[in-house]
């Protein structure tokens, strides 16, 4: 438990904040993205909209995404986990103020979680390319492509795939916003790598070997 | 009766030579009672004639339903009688026409200012020429009297009407009110010959099902297309004794506007735009307490109404959800509580509120205020309280203005739900209280299905309402909108604006509201047509409206508005206190009166107008059974043959055929709404899978390249 705390103490926060707000139902209306509350100076809502959930089956699905992918980055970059968060909340947050004009008011981790995978995938990608290991670049190139070309019919047809949600509206745009989001965090992190001594330019050009 | 057969043989020429009067009055009872007094003390000769046929014409565009009733009397008796019959007046109806067939030619009625039809209708009454009298018996039923039919004689009437459907949950229901008690016995109900019944049924958002909830075996409902069904029913000598209820499911995805226009050649425009709440609004998980208040008073003995009552309250509890609590308070003089405490909708509380609910008789006065003050006691901090009242609302005059101002003075987060119970019932009381209230009216039948109307019932309480809507147009020099103030959008119960138009073309239509306490706006683009005659129902309904408005101002703000009314009603045949109905035996008649023949020049267009849509019907149906072994397959699937499971509901095919979908009455005219309810990012369970087998896949490659370093 101690090595859990030590090893992912942001996606432990997270995660048991959603299951706080999710055992106080209460909470939920106090910390929801509402646009218009937010344009009146509850700007916490940026946040803590994330952390609240519509119903069982939606806290189940978001949360145990966030979990898994959470963890796997937290792992790999722990000091850069948490501001990758409130990047990836609040990136979230402005793209649905920007092109969900109907919507009154947003809650679930999925944007974030969307994004946290595209922030391994791209990550993955890039390291693989400069390792040379074309297959495994290619995997990863393959389920970022999925995922987008997912979000992408999506958008088009304005039907959500596999989405069973009778109480709230899907919005792909925060699945794109998470897209967009999480290709940024993935791009500064691998622009700020230490450990790596060569240059950009030289990585790219190693990658398209 | 020699006098009486001397009587008759002198004045029968001159009288069906010169007046058949019938007299539509919605004024007050007194006079009502009088005209209805006179008439049997001058006759005297009394009794009820058997219905020999009855043939009920239906047609439902957009919720908007149109009643044909074409019945034929006959005398049985040895002698010449005066004929009665009373029929409930049908929810939000207003009476368009009423005929009598006379020398075999049809004469419409007439709607004059109320004195003077009085005075045409008296001076008729002088010569004893007093054939018939149809008279609204308060707000409840119509009463018709028609005098003198010879023995063995046969007459023909036809009634019109037009109503407003209630629609709950993508539901709208259609009821033919037939159960029902003149002076506490029941009208004797059985058609001697044949009884028919066909209901067409067209939208502009798709209709999922049509059936009869009351008569499932007897109807055959066929689906032509996706926006029209067709149920029809014949019977041979019918039993009338049941309300007919017919339910059609119509299916909006997203919340939407949908526009229907009529515009004569040369006239201005008319048009009905209804905001549709669609499956995109959601649910909130908030917990609520409910107390039912049961009105055992001595007027809900009659006409079945405490059982409807039992039975609506026990699917309503039913319907609760774990987390939500009850109470159920019986009334009549005082409230007698279950639990007196809140209780969880458990099975054993349910077991509880049953026998409770069982052991209440009918007796004794009304009064609903001690019952109402004791539900908001129930009031709990921590969640809203909706108070459902189950009553007929017979209360005391008297108590009525008092009542309502308990109703405003509600403590905060009190809603009050009333459900109408059976065909008597005092629905303007209702429906106003229940406005004030923040809540919604709703009227239960004899033959409705309690489980679905509680379950629409709890679905509005749950669901969560776009507050104070408001409709602002720009363009198309739009005016005399109704109603002026939309009110709040609950889920399930579409609003309706009627409203005119001076030019066709392109409009904005902005409508604004408050989602969530937060502000919601959206502007959308329609098109009005320059020419429109498939839909003069919706010329009434907004006179009808209009009228309506008129007459809640003048009594909420004490203001004139008589000479408005009359010109309305008169132009629109609209019977109202102000304006009556009379029909005269002949044209020249009308012409010494000087009355203005409007509504037969209105009737005749509105019959064309049924005609063309009914052309188009019948070509869409010729189309339809063009793959004849599909069709009949079809019908002898929805006729309810051997195979139909009872109360097995028809479905419309969920794709319309290709060469049925060129030919639909009128394009449709709707577009979807971005509602500012609330969104979420949900993560499918296939995504998830995926993206944990990546992570899963990137943390393993992670452990092995460690491994192998």
């Amino acid at each position: 438990m101690i090595s859990v705390l030590r090893n992912y103490p942001s996606t432990l926060v997270v995660t048991t904040l959603a299951l706080l707000v999710w055992a106080v139902p209460s909470l939920g209306s106090l910390l929801e993205t509402n646009f218009a509350l937010i344009g009146e100076g509850q700007w916490w809502r940026i946040w803590t909209g994330h952390l609240v959930h519509f119903d069982g089956g939606h806290l189940f699905w978001d949360l145990m995404m966030f979990v898994a992918l959470g963890s796997v980055c937290e792992r790999q970059h722990p000091r850069l986990f948490p501001i990758a968060w409130f990047v990836l909340a609040t990136g979230v947050t402005l793209g649905l103020a920007m092109f969900c004009d109907g919507i009154g008011s947003y809650r679930g981790l999925s944007g974030i979680d969307t994004g946290l995978f595209v922030w391994l995938a791209s990550e993955r990608v890039f390291r693989s390319c400069i390792d040379r290991e074309r297959v495994t670049a290619f995997a990863w190139l393959l389920a970022l492509i999925g995922l987008t070309g997912k979000l992408v019919f999506e958008t088009v047809t304005g039907q959500t795939l596999f989405v069973d949600s009778s109480g709230f509206t899907p919005l792909v745009e925060a699945h794109l916003a998470g897209v967009m989001f999480g290709f940024i965090c993935s791009l500064i992190v691998f622009a700020s790598a230490r450990d790596e001594e060569i240059s950009l330019d030289e990585r790219f050009v190693r990658c398209g070997k | 009766m020699y006098f009486i057969n001397r009587t008759w043989k002198r004045l029968w020429k001159p009288f069906l030579a010169v007046t058949a009067a019938i007299t539509l009055l919605t004024a007050a009872t007194s006079e009502r009672a009088s005209a209805a007094g006179l008439l049997v003390a001058d006759g005297g000769f009394g009794g009820v004639l058997k219905i020999q046929q009855q043939d009920v014409r239906v047609t439902i565009n957009n919720a908007i339903a149109v009643t044909q009733v074409d019945q034929v009397f006959v005398n049985t008796e040895n002698r010449q009688v005066e004929a009665l019959y009373l029929f409930p007046v049908p929810r939000e109806a207003s009476v368009s026409n009423f005929s009598m067939w006379v020398n075999g030619k049809e004469m419409i009625g007439e709607v004059v200012e109320k004195e003077r039809a009085r005075q045409i209708y008296n001076s008729y009454k002088q010569q004893r020429r007093d054939p018939g009298l149809l008279e609204q018996v308060d707000f409840k039923q119509f009463e018709m009297r028609i005098f003198p039919i010879a023995a063995g004689a046969e007459q023909r009437i036809r009634i019109e009407y037009y109503q407003q459907l209630d629609v709950d949950h993508d539901w709208g229901t259609y009821v033919y009110p037939l159960a029902t008690n003149v002076q506490g016995k029941p009208i004797d109900s059985q058609v001697t010959g044949r009884f028919s019944m066909t209901v067409d049924v067209k939208s502009e958002v798709p209709i999922k099902e049509l059936k009869s909830e009351s008569h499932p075996d007897d109807f055959v409902v066929v689906s032509h297309q996706s926006n029209y069904a067709q149920a029809s029913m014949e019977l041979t000598e019918g039993d009338l004794s049941r309300d007919i209820v017919m339910a059609f499911q119509t299916h909006r995805a997203r919340t939407g506007l949908d526009l229907i226009t009529s515009r004569p050649k040369g006239e201005d425009g008319y048009f009905m735009l209804t905001l549709t709440p669609g499956a995109d609004l959601s649910s909130t998980s908030e917990p609520m307490d409910y107390v039912f208040l049961l009105d055992i008073s001595g007027s809900m003995s009659r006409d079945d109404k405490l059982t409807i009552s039992r039975r609506s309250a026990s699917a309503f509890i039913d319907s609760l959800g774990p987390d939500d609590r009850f109470e159920c308070l019986a009334f009549n003089m005082t409230p007698i509580p279950l639990f007196q405490s809140m209780k969880p909708a458990s099975t054993e509380n349910l077991q509880l509120a049953t026998e409770f609910l069982q052991s209440q008789r009918a007796r004794g006065g009304t009064v609903l205020q001690p019952a109402v003050s004791a539900a908001y006691a129930y009031r709990d901090n921590d969640r809203p309280l909706n108070v459902v009242l189950l009553s007929d609302g017979m209360t005391e005059t008297g108590e009525q203005s008092e009542l309502l101002q308990l109703i405003q003075a509600r403590p905060a987060g009190v809603r009050v739900f009333c459900i109408g119970v059976g065909n008597e019932v005092n629905r303007p009381l209702l429906e106003q209280m229940a406005d004030q209230a923040g809540g919604l009216a709703a009227f239960v039948s004899t033959e409705d299905s309690f489980r679905r109307q509680a379950q629409l019932m709890r679905q509005k309480l749950v669901r969560p309402a776009i507050e104070n809507v408001r409709v602002a147009f720009d363009g198309g020099r739009v005016t005399d909108v109704e109603p002026v103030e939309m009110g709040d959008l609950f889920y399930g119960t579409p609003l309706r604006l009627f409203g005119r138009y001076g030019n066709g073309g392109a409009i904005s239509v902005s409508l604004t509201g408050t989602v969530q306490g937060g502000p919601w706006k959206q502007t959308v683009e329609l098109d009005l047509p320059n020419n429109d005659e498939g839909n003069s129902e919706i010329e009434r309904m907004w006179a009808f409206m209009r009228v309506k408005q008129l007459l809640a101002d003048e009594r909420a703000l004490s203001a004139n508005h008589r000479d408005e009314i009359v010109r309305l009603c008169e132009a629109y045949s609209i019977v109202s206190p102000y304006a009556s109905m009379l029909v005269l035996e002949n044209n020249d008649e009308y012409q010494r009166w000087k009355i203005e023949q409007r509504n037969a020049v209105r009737i005749e267009r509105d019959r064309a107008s049924r005609a063309s849509v009914q052309e188009k019907l019948a070509e869409m149906r010729r189309q339809a059974s063009d793959n004849f072994e599909v069709s009949r397959e079809r019908m002898s699937e929805q006729s309810g043959g051997p195979n139909r499971a009872p109360n097995n509901p028809i479905t419309a095919p969920s794709r319309p055929s290709p060469q049925t979908t060129t030919s639909n009455p009128a394009p449709s005219r709707g577009v979807d709404l971005d509602v500012g309810l609330p969104g979420g990012g949900a993560i499918d369970p296939v995504t998830a899978i995926i993206a944990l087998g990546t992570a899963g896949g990137a943390a393993f490659a992670g452990r092995r390249k460690k491994k192998s370093a």
